[in-house]
């Protein structure tokens, strides 16, 4: 026995009002955003915090989809693209909190670029999410390379991350983002 | 040119675009992973549009949520029909609904305004 109770109080405990393990594929998407929705709806959530909070889901579930890597972890054989998402509450805010598998490589510039966002006023992140978006193209892997702008534009609160380093080539990359209710 | 209408699901905006009164409106939530494949077509159409536009169009934006690469398109579309307002004896108005309680809808339309140029009325609902 693994303590199923544990895990389910472990939850009750932090908040939690929607946890997922796993994949992210657009099918998997489609069916986390309605549940939160149907959360959401059940604590009669509405107005500006529901659309900041329904927003920044769509932003970091797209932002699993399209940049979790297939890795094998060091401990296991098999190669894994499994992330982690969820979406809990404390009297003070909603967090939706990711963790996925990165490439060692990308996390250098990945840092460089949160970092920049943390530091800019409310006024230049605006400014700059418009100068992305006029930039023309997409970025290697699909995205419009505005997501964590995008983000932290919602939040309104500096963009919480943490790596943890796996191996020579392989970190888990841990992000938190905060709607104030 | 025919209507190009696009029923409106979990994921993707309503589209109803007629050329012959110049009526336009694109309204829901826009939120595919793959904008690509859903604003491709839409572009085309007014690629072809363009050239022979109705005296007035008028494009009336209400989108709930958009994904920031939706956003991208959202441009291209304004883009696209900013070259109406450049044709003799032709009018493009564009009015940008948001929800009452939706400042950041509101802040976007301000943006869209500023980086293409085209005059927007943006009005709450």
């Amino acid at each position: 026995m693994s303590g199923t109770y544990h895990t389910i109080k472990k939850m009750e405990n932090e908040g939690a009002l929607l946890v997922y393990s796993g994949e992210v594929n657009p099918d998997i998407i489609s069916r986390l955003l309605q549940l939160a929705e149907d959360k959401l709806d059940a604590l009669e959530i509405t107005g500006g915090v529901r659309k900041r909070v329904f927003h920044i889901l769509v932003e970091c579930l797209q932002n699993l989809y399209h940049h979790a890597e297939t890795v094998v972890v060091p401990g296991n054989n098999l190669p894994s693209r499994d992330s982690v998402v969820q979406l809990r509450r404390d009297d003070e805010a909603f967090y939706v909190e990711t963790g996925n598998y990165l490439l060692t490589a990308v996390k250098e510039k990945l840092t460089a670029h949160l970092s920049k966002i943390n530091s800019l006023s409310k006024e230049q992140v605006r400014e700059y999410y418009k100068n992305i978006m006029t930039d023309n193209g997409f970025t290697a892997k699909g995205g419009a390379g505005l997501g964590f702008i995008d983000i932290a534009r919602k939040s309104e609160e500096p963009l919480q991350y943490n790596f943890i380093d796996l191996s020579n080539d392989v970190c888990f990359f841990e992000f938190s983002a905060k709607i104030k209710i | 040119m025919k209507t190009l209408l696009i029923e409106k699901t979990r994921q993707t905006p309503y589209v109803d675009f007629n050329p012959e009164n110049g009526l336009f409106k694109i309204g829901g939530r826009s939120i595919p992973e793959n904008t690509f494949a859903f604003y491709e077509s839409i572009i085309a159409w007014l690629d072809e549009y363009v050239k022979q536009p109705a005296d007035t169009t008028r494009f009336e934006v209400h989108l709930e949520y958009f994904n920031t690469s939706s956003s991208k398109f959202i441009l291209e579309l304004f883009r696209k029909l900013r070259q109406i307002d450049q044709l003799p004896e032709k009018k493009l108005e564009v009015v940008w609904y948001y929800d009452k309680d939706d400042e950041e809808m509101m802040e976007t339309g301000e943006d869209y305004r500023d980086l293409t140029e085209i005059p927007f009325d943006i009005r709450e609902v």
